[in-house]
């Protein structure tokens, strides 16, 4: 196990840095460079693109850039920006990823659970009405043309109805005197919803599983956990941040449903797939056959073992989250990662685009690393060579 | 399920409960101009914004919000009048300066001016924001820098008193140098900048470190100073709360006077005298308590929260495309404005190559182009045909007698007189284009064009825009390609990428022909930039090759020439040059829409060239009605 | 190894998988409705999906007896852009999958039969295309090269079959090396080649072709994205569609200019649900443990 360990992370490494060349040389066969722009203003004197190209060190060779660059990033700097000279690559993309995170988060996470939730169901339902409709359903959101849906989603809940709001993170008006930037109140909102999410996990873990299950009990765990909650709204209140954790919160809300409904699919005919691999199993038919109410069967027994191969695409979901969305982004105001990607990959800003593909390639190639060994820990039916099941 | 089903139901209470609290929050805007912007500015210091980093944006939020200048065009006329000076500079002046000469002129400031901070804006912030400038070299500063402080013509300010400054110029400049250059560089304040400057001299990098500042707290001129940033959500200004201008009336007469008058200071200035009636009398405010550009990524969702009320004004360079002026006629308070811009888009050839070098090929081909036809039939009116490179907007400076190829005939007639012109220059056919003029009807199409030089044209290739860039320009380059089939010119229209084309062009310049468009400056100099020889090696603006000495001479006289009305004289003939040897065939440009809130927005003026956007959104004129 | 018919057996059993059929089929004869409205019909001047233009009516105009969708923004057929646009789609689709799933079944098996280097390497490369976020990558390119409909097709085909599938379709034909006949055939002195062709290769069919059907999904909504963000250099398709109603700004009042988004959003969503609902249908004639009981 532990050689299996070390040399997957051997070649990891050597994946990354195969990667950041390709990446490195990919956007340098662009045609142009930055300063074209120059080209727009008739009174920019040559004599000042030259300049430009000095400075941003646009004229030595390719393979000097390149290998300065691979030095500097093995040593954790992503270099500087071309179109927002002099900021540091590495400051825009901790600009731009709290956002990314929390948003992507929570819409993979309640997209995996409403996906997983459906899943046993209609496993559990096979070939009744509602099994086929829900497949047709979420096919449909799946394939459907997602600009086209959230601009559609926009227009009824956020303009028509006027519940939520249409565009941007946050609301300016109420942002504008406030004491903390947003990627503060993310931030807290990062550790202090994970600080309150694994304490809930504790306590419903100790007192529905660990200790009897009885009605006591789960009174209890519920008013702990109701404690646990209040205290952290309190916390954040008297801090003065609830209303801004609402705020953006408020923002969240279409983002994270129009996601939810295009991608749930995804996990709900994963989970289904694999739900009717487990019915078949002996002790599932066991547990039936001792007289379990069918509910407990579907969710203590078949469904903890179907949910192997879907925890394993979740992971890899969620590092490929961290590229953000190019489409969400956009639709939504929501200027994050992908966005990031988009534009410096069109204004031919090299150390941008690369810094961003790199920051995100180092990210998906933990997940896959971990991925790899927990499917290797968890299922120890798969050879060590074995790779886990990409969905599309 | 039926746990499920709970978990939707709480889902929904939630999503509910979230969108109650939410929509209590923010009812009135008070007197805060809101307004749309589509991307993050880049920068708030000045330097780095009018440097690589320059963007549309940039210009919107702060450089026009926060700094004065000298002098600067009296916008909606354009005139120019002072604005940090108290009256014209003094006519240019031989001098001797050690053993070499220059050119001197003398500028007397207004004393009534006062940054943020209350001190007042003297000479010595003049003196220092140009020298500091130049010393730096505006050509490592990049971007705008060496057009605004050039290095070729100034060579440096002195200070004469207190508000009195002196300019020492290395040659004779003309009006672009002078008037639209160097006199309208902003003016920063010294004390702030000077440490700044100095640290950055001491750096490995003085450029890098200078561009790295943010100067949130540097006191501004303007009527406003910088409030808050949240990257990627919105950019708020504040009032200047000593702004010298508050109160102070423009007013514009009949004969194209200018006036100026500062009440409270007593200022008062005056370009002439004023006669006939007054046209537009212009408040300075501002009236807002505040400015807020709310940043959105996508051009629906900010004209959904223009009709919902959440901003004020769209800001955005291009303005509004047309669906969106045909559904908001109808929709309340808000209201449409359409303005002519100061552009063009243009087809050319590489007149390195034979046959584009032949005049008359060119005229043909812009014989052939049917601009009406494509402006009022395909674009609907959403474009109007140009035949000059500079447009009708620009008044001053527009000839509206250039030859206008082609203009007004039929189809038939335009193959017909297309014919003719390249049977002129030697062109033969192996099948030769017929028309029947009566019926308007294209008899025979031509086939296989034979040059002047006896040899088959061979086929070119015509770069347009991709469908996905601009659906279109892209249908009018396949409109221009499949004319010029008609007569046998071997075209074929290549859909490519802006930045291919752009780096084909201009890097490399190899290409056969090529379709694009220009936004201009106000004063027309792009003539010379544009078709001057001395323009035409790689990198240069002169991609096309036109070489025409005469055309170079002229263009030279122009650019040098300190007189407005002699300079439009000439201006006039380089344009009559131009529109007959066609090294541009001018097509045809698009008015800018722009739409604001009615009910809270009222303007001085809607009526300007380039539009509300070309002026900031004038956000310091603007009354806010609450 | 079931034969043909008692594959389609199986398959017909799936409700999903016909209802997809179903509709692509539809879209079939929708498509090939195309060339013989054209030739027949249609004049090309008024209803060429790209240059055509109907000089008598102002645009976009609404359906009317000429125009049965109306037409959009630049005076052009809706219908005809639907018509003309559901070949290439197909086309599009159908090409870049079958590259997809050709590269991805000669790797996979390949990779699977001499394992070692070849095995290392392979997986190695699939790991590295999976680290590209795809629609950003695909930007990239096509701002090298201007990515026109077959060299798209073929990009997208091309990077799909070096990633994840070749890891999928890898394990599959492990299995099947594994198995005892393949053994045999290797004592009676079958070359690899022939041990590679004849017996592995027709067991990984099924499942390579069960992907195909997913990719054509890809493709499709691939295409759309980047035609919506203007990155692509494709003449008409149902993305380039809806990117001409949003760019000229009618995707904004959703109810009244309904006939220029409508109809390529459906088309879309319909086109691709339909290759997935067959993939799902073909999921149970390829893996028996999904199949009822």
């Amino acid at each position: 196990m532990r050689r299996y360990v070390l040399s997957r992370l051997g070649q990891v490494i050597l994946t990354l840095l195969i990667y950041i060349t390709l990446v490195y040389f990919l956007l340098q066969a662009m045609p142009g460079d930055i300063t074209q722009m120059y080209l727009a203003n008739p009174k920019v004197p040559q004599a000042a693109r030259e300049e430009l190209r000095k400075q941003l060190g646009l004229d030595q060779g390719v393979v000097m850039q390149y290998l300065t660059y691979v030095k500097n990033f093995f040593r954790g700097e992503l270099g500087v920006s071309f179109s927002h000279y002099p900021r540091p690559v590495w400051d825009i993309l901790m600009e731009r990823l709290p956002r990314t995170f929390v948003l992507f988060l929570t819409a993979h996470v309640l997209s995996f659970y409403v996906g997983y939730v459906m899943g046993r169901v209609i496993a559990w339902r096979r070939g009744r009405v509602v099994d086929y409709a829900a497949t047709v359903v979420g096919i449909t959101f799946w394939t459907a043309f997602y600009p086209l849906l959230a601009l559609v989603l926009i227009w009824i809940f956020a303009y028509t109805l006027r519940l939520l709001p249409l565009n941007q993170f946050i609301e300016p008006k109420l942002w504008q005197g406030a004491p903390f930037s947003a990627n503060t109140v993310f931030g807290y909102m990062v550790y202090g919803g994970g600080a309150v999410a694994i304490g809930l996990f504790l306590i419903f873990y100790a007192f529905l599983r660990g200790l009897k299950r009885t009605r006591r009990n789960v009174a209890l765990a519920w008013l702990s956990g109701s404690v646990l909650v209040a205290v952290a709204l309190l916390a954040a209140s008297r801090a003065g941040l609830l209303v801004y954790i609402w705020d953006i919160v408020n923002h969240m809300v279409l983002p994270v449903c129009t996601l939810t409904l295009i991608s749930f699919a995804g996990t709900m005919l994963l989970m289904r797939d694999s739900m009717l691999e487990t019915v078949q199993e002996d002790y599932v038919m066991a547990a039936h056959a001792k007289g379990l109410p069918d509910t407990i069967v579907r969710d203590r027994y078949a469904a903890r073992t179907a949910i192997l191969p879907t925890v394993t695409s979740l992971v890899l979901s969620l590092a490929s989250s961290m590229s953000g969305g190019l489409v969400t982004e956009t639709m939504f105001s929501w200027p994050g990662l992908g966005q990031v990607l988009f534009h410096s990959a069109l204004a031919n800003d090299y150390p941008l685009a690369t810094g961003a593909l790199a920051f995100t390639g180092v990210f998906l190639l933990i997940a896959h690393f971990v991925a790899d060994i927990l499917y290797a820990v968890l299922d120890p039916r798969i050879a060590y060579t074995g790779q886990p099941a990409a969905e599309g | 399920m039926r746990r499920f089903w709970k978990g939707i139901l709480a889902g929904l209470l939630f999503v509910f409960l979230v969108a109650g609290v939410a929509s209590t929050g923010f009812a009135g805007q008070g007197k805060l101009y809101e307004m749309a912007i589509f991307a993050d500015p880049t920068t708030i210091n000045l330097y780095s914004s009018l440097g690589p980093s320059s963007t549309v944006w940039n210009t919107f939020v702060s450089n026009s919000q926060y700094y004065t200048s000298l002098y600067g065009n009296a916008a909606p006329t354009w005139a120019f009048v002072p604005s940090a000076a108290a009256d014209m500079p003094s006519p240019l002046k031989e001098e001797k300066i050690g053993d070499k000469t220059y050119y001197t002129s003398i500028v007397k400031m207004r004393k009534d001016i006062k940054w943020s901070d209350n001190t007042p804006l003297t000479a010595d912030d003049v003196v220092f924001s140009y020298n500091a400038v130049l010393e730096m070299d505006p050509n490592k500063l990049g971007g705008n820098w060496p057009s605004i402080v050039d290095p070729t013509v100034l060579e440096r300010v002195e200070k004469v008193d207190d508000y009195t400054v002196k300019f020492i110029l290395k040659d004779k400049p003309g009006l672009s140098q002078w008037q639209y250059g160097v006199l309208q560089n902003y003016i920063v304040n010294k004390k702030y900048w000077e440490p700044i400057f100095e640290k950055a001299k001491k750096a490995a990098d003085p450029v890098k470190e200078l561009f790295a500042h943010e100067p949130e707290k540097q006191p501004t001129a303007g009527p406003w100073k910088f409030g808050h940033w949240e990257k990627g959500a919105f950019w708020q200004n504040v009032p200047n709360p000593v702004y010298s201008g508050k109160g102070e009336v423009t007013t514009f007469y009949e004969n194209g006077v200018v006036t100026v008058e500062n009440p409270k200071t007593g200022f008062k200035w005056q370009s002439g005298k004023p006669e006939g009636k007054v046209q537009l009398k212009i408040t300075d405010g501002p009236d807002a308590t505040g400015t807020l550009y709310r940043i959105f990524q996508n051009q629906s969702a900010a004209v959904l929260s223009l009709t919902g009320g959440q901003v004020d004004f769209v800001l955005n360079s291009l303005g509004l495309q047309r669906g969106f002026q045909e559904q908001l006629k109808k929709a309340p308070n808000v209201a449409l404005i359409e303005n002519n811009v100061n552009g063009f888009r243009f087809m050319a050839f590489n007149l390195r190559k034979y046959p584009f070098n032949i005049k008359e090929f060119r005229q043909a081909v812009a014989t052939l182009i049917d601009r009406e036809y494509i402006c009022e039939k395909v674009l609907q009116g959403i474009a109007f045909p140009q035949y000059s490179v500079v447009p009708p907007g620009n008044a001053y400076w527009y000839n509206k007698d250039v030859p206008q190829w082609g203009k007004g005939l039929t189809r038939s007639q335009k193959i017909a007189e297309a014919v003719k012109l390249l049977k002129k220059a030697g062109f033969k056919w192996e099948v030769e284009p017929q028309v029947d003029l009566e019926k308007d009807k294209v008899l025979k199409r031509g086939k296989g064009l034979i040059m002047p030089d006896g040899k088959k044209m061979p086929e070119f290739e015509f770069m347009i825009m991709t469908a996905g860039y601009d659906p279109l320009r892209y249908t009018f380059g396949l409109n221009i390609a499949s004319w010029l089939k008609e007569v046998g010119i071997p075209i074929e229209a290549v859909p490519t990428e802006f930045n291919v084309v752009s780096s084909k062009v201009f890097d490399e310049q190899d290409f056969d022909a090529f379709m694009m468009g220009w936004s201009l400056s106000l004063y027309p100099d792009h003539m010379k930039f544009f078709f001057h020889s001395e323009q035409a090696e790689p990198g240069g603006f002169n991609a096309v090759g036109y070489s025409n000495p005469d055309f170079d001479k002229l263009a030279d006289d122009f650019v040098k020439e300190a007189d407005m009305e002699k300079a439009r004289q000439k201006a006039f003939k380089l344009q009559e040059i131009l529109a007959d040897e066609l090294p541009y065939v001018v097509l045809f440009d698009t008015p800018i829409i722009e739409a604001y809130r009615s009910d809270r927005a009222q303007y001085p003026y809607t009526k300007v060239l380039s539009g509300l956007q070309y002026v900031g959104a004038l956000t310091s004129t603007v009354k806010m009605l609450d | 190894m079931r034969g043909l018919s008692q594959n389609w057996a199986v398959f017909r059993e799936s409700r999903i998988g016909m209802l997809g059929l179903i509709v692509i089929l539809l879209f079939g004869v929708f498509g090939a409705l195309w060339p013989i409205m054209i030739n027949t019909v249609w004049d090309p001047l008024i209803y060429h999906p790209v240059v055509g233009f109907d000089p008598m009516l102002l645009h976009p105009s609404p359906p009317t007896k000429a125009h049965l969708l109306g037409t959009d923004p630049i005076g052009r057929d809706i219908l005809a852009q639907l018509m003309f646009s559901t070949g290439r789609e197909f086309l599009l689709g159908v090409l870049s999958a079958l590259i997809t799933v050709v590269i991805g079944t000669v790797i996979g098996t390949v990779a699977a039969y001499y394992g070692g280097f070849t095995d290392t390497f392979f997986m190695r490369v699939a790991d590295i295309m999976m680290l590209f976020p795809f629609i950003p990558l695909l930007v990239v390119v096509g701002s090298m090269v201007r990515l026109t409909f077959f060299p798209f097709a073929i990009i997208l085909g091309v990077l799909g079959g070096f990633g994840g599938i070749t890891i999928i379709l890898k394990a599959q034909a492990l299995s099947v090396k594994v198995r005892p006949y393949i053994d045999a055939a290797r004592v009676a002195g079958g070359s690899s080649f022939h041990i590679i062709r004849a017996h592995i290769i027709p067991n990984v069919l099924p499942l390579s072709f069960l992907y195909m059907m997913f990719n054509v999904t890809g493709a499709i909504l691939s295409e759309a994205t980047l035609s919506f963000f203007g990155v692509l250099n494709i003449d008409m398709s149902w993305g380039m569609m809806i990117h001409t109603a949003e760019a000229a700004g009618y995707l904004f009042d959703f109810g009244k200019y309904w006939w220029l988004w409508l109809p390529s959003g459906l088309a879309i969503t319909l086109f691709c649900a339909a290759f997935y609902m067959v993939g799902r249908g073909l999921d149970e004639v390829v893996n028996p443990r999904l199949r009822k009981r």
